[in-house]
């Protein structure tokens, strides 16, 4: 593969965890500004793959009363809804039988594009679909779009409308690395470390690799390069069914590699990463329910008819201005 | 017809240099500073089969150059979207020549041998950018002579840019083939093109010993460092062939005349520098792709390039017929673009019109 030192992955795609939040905050509240200028979030995307901002709804100003405005969502709601359909994401993929790799890169495609949107302004379920359709072109996996729609019964047109907004949005970026060959590589080279039998090593791969699939669904591969993560697995695999002297092996790789990192910073990313997989929360489908409705609003759904008895009910619920809902939050 | 796109409003297109199964290439150059005036070749892409989305080659295309910086590798400066028809035009640093060409221009003037530092600097840069592509695990699979771009007059004079990354595929794992590299080494050499009549496959069933006999037209010592180099590129057997990296450092580019950076000047005093002639250019198409219907105009200074075209009789492509590129491929041919009746046309699948 490609030098990973070179790579846009790396120069571009990891960030400070402090520029991460600022990131989800900046589109966050882009979203919540254009909420109260338009009465909608949604960015429209046309059959030519253009973008165009909502229409300002015209009695948005004046009728309107505060009860009928939709209310946005909060950084950890948009959060939800990320983890929400990177879980669909990976299901989708499971239906299709896609390899390991499609799953990853989706997956990653997906993280970077809502570091430049937020949920408010394209629909995950769309932006889900395309970023598999994506990988899948990239990855010369081809399914057509027309395939991939119908096997989850959605409309492929969609995929289709929102592919070039991915590929801008991922800046062209679409060269990614996934862990899962890193812990290959690290599981070769543990072997010839401490030479555990087939079975043990086996087993230490099998558990980290599952351990990458809970990485993969946090925000650890926005934050670490893909090497970390895949030691980050085999460490907490280790702790599972312990086959080596992880301590002494850092070292060992620390000091091969020539690298100017200490082993204390490794071990604190490490840790760090851990701490991303414990602290993950999948939303219940409480959580869901609410999200959804103010997503509804927020998509300006309340013209077609089919949406307008729920937007009555939820009318009554949201009765707090949206300083308060977001202190409740 | 389209309205022009906003983003071509940065350019003035001059016209179309080449095409072929991915779409066409113009010739722009930038309206406005920091670089106004600067040549740029715009490639554009056909869209894919209907439903299919973005060009699956472009994207690739893109992806690749986007991981990639070398001094031997074209240089992307930019991409623009044509949301119209989901189309995507790249933007590269023009290149004036091409291998083709400068083979081609040997080749058709007979007893105008090729300059020995200029087959040499041409093979090491060559050798050079491959080497790099194949540490980055990145394998070209369509090198060919005109996707082998030389740089004109400039500061980059006589520099090797390899070109056309639209079937380069990106490998996990080490693959130390030489086998494109081993064909465009030899073309330059004999300058005739020695597999021009056989197919790849053909010529690779064929022993090594039996690819060196066909150079029997070669002038070439078999003693010599040159041929040394040539026998161990056209070496059957893969794992056995000689890598990019082992070739740079191969005896023939340790002896005189020492490749150079820029190819088409030699260092040495007395050496007669070759005037390659520029790349035509099809004034008479458009950047829908549409040739247009009025008969063709005589060549006029206003839209050809400054300076015309020396020595290109004929340049100017006075009988309107369109201008294969890189002819000589034959799986190429039927894809080559179809003709459209006149005035339908790009020649690409009907629009969508946008709503607004």
């Amino acid at each position: 593969m490609a030098d990973f030192q070179s790579s846009s992955h790396k120069a571009k795609w990891i960030f400070p965890p402090q520029q991460l939040a600022e990131k989800y905050k900046a589109t966050n509240n882009r979203a919540k500004q254009m909420l109260e200028k338009y009465g909608t979030t949604r960015m429209r995307v046309d059959v030519d793959g253009s973008l165009s901002y909502p229409e300002p709804q015209v009695n948005m100003t004046e009728n309107a009363d505060k009860h009928s405005r939709s209310k946005p969502i909060s950084v950890e709601e948009e959060q939800f809804m990320r983890v929400y359909y990177e879980y669909k994401l990976r299901e989708v993929c499971s239906a299709f039988y896609f390899p390991h790799k499609i799953q990853a890169t989706a997956l990653i495609y997906f993280k970077r594009f809502y570091l430049q949107w937020s949920v408010m302004e394209h629909d995950p379920k769309h932006v889900m679909l395309t970023c598999i359709y994506a990988a899948c072109k990239i990855e010369e996996n081809h399914v057509s779009a027309e395939e991939l729609g119908k096997g989850i019964s959605q409309d492929h047109q969609m995929i289709l409308n929102y592919e070039m907004i991915v590929y801008q949005s991922l800046e062209f970026d679409l060269i990614v690395y996934a862990p899962y060959r890193s812990v290959e590589g690290f599981v070769a080279d543990i072997e010839e470390f401490c030479h555990p039998t087939d079975e043990n090593i086996q087993k230490l791969k099998e558990i980290a690799v599952a351990e990458i699939d809970k990485i993969m669904f946090t925000d650890a591969p926005v934050l670490f390069p893909p090497g970390q993560l895949a030691l980050a697995a085999l460490q907490s695999a280790n702790e599972v069914h312990r086959v080596l002297d992880f301590e002494s092996y850092l070292r060992r790789v620390l000091s091969r590699q020539n690298s100017t990192h200490m082993i204390s910073e490794i071990s604190e990313s490490l840790l760090a990463i851990e701490n991303l997989v414990r602290k993950y929360s999948f939303p219940t489908e409480k959580d869901m329910k609410h999200i959804n409705r103010k997503l509804k609003s927020c998509w300006g759904h309340n013209s077609h008819d089919d949406n307008k008895k729920r937007e009555k009910k939820s009318k009554h619920k949201s009765h707090k201005s949206t300083n308060e809902k977001m202190a409740q939050d | 017809m389209g309205e022009k796109p906003e983003w071509l409003q940065q350019y003035n297109l001059i016209g179309k240099i080449g095409e072929g199964t991915y779409g066409l290439v113009f010739l722009a150059k930038t309206k406005s500073p920091p670089n106004c005036g600067k040549s740029i070749a715009i490639k554009k892409f056909k869209q894919s089969k209907d439903g299919d989305g973005v060009s699956p080659t472009a994207i690739r295309e893109i992806m690749l150059l986007r991981e990639i910086t070398h001094e031997n590798v074209v240089k992307l400066v930019n991409v623009h979207i044509n949301h119209n028809d989901m189309s995507l035009y790249l933007a590269f640093d023009y290149a004036e020549h091409d291998l083709y060409e400068i083979i081609r221009h040997h080749r058709d003037k007979g007893n105008n041998m090729i300059n020995q530092y200029t087959v040499k600097s041409l093979l090491w840069q060559l050798l050079n950018g491959l080497n790099y592509l194949h540490s980055n695990w990145i394998i070209h699979r369509d090198l060919k002579p005109s996707n082998i771009l030389v740089m004109g007059e400039g500061e980059e004079h006589g520099v090797v840019k390899i070109a056309d990354f639209g079937l380069a595929r990106i490998y996990q794992a080490p693959l130390k083939t030489l086998f494109d590299n081993g064909v465009v080494g030899a073309e330059a050499k004999s300058t005739s093109n020695p597999f021009q009549l056989d197919q790849l496959d053909k010529i690779f069933k064929g022993t090594s010993m039996r690819i060196l006999d066909y150079m029997g037209a070669v002038p070439l010592s078999t003693k010599s460092a040159s041929f040394d180099l040539l026998s161990k590129m056209l070496e059957y057997d893969p794992r056995k062939r000689i890598t990019a990296a082992q070739a740079i450092e191969h005896d023939y580019f340790r002896s005189e005349p020492l490749p150079g950076r820029n190819a088409l000047v030699p260092s040495q005093p007395g050496e007669k520098v070759i005037n390659y002639p520029t790349r035509p250019v099809d004034t008479n198409t458009d950047f829908e792709g549409t040739t247009s219907l009025q008969p063709p105009q005589p060549v006029t200074s206003g839209n050809a390039i400054s300076g015309g075209m020396p020595g290109m009789g004929g340049g100017m492509n006075p009988g309107n017929i369109p201008m294969p590129r890189g002819v000589a491929q034959p799986h190429q041919q039927h894809h080559l673009r179809r003709k459209d009746p006149p005035g339908t046309g790009t020649g690409y699948p009907p629009q969508q019109k946008s709503r607004r």
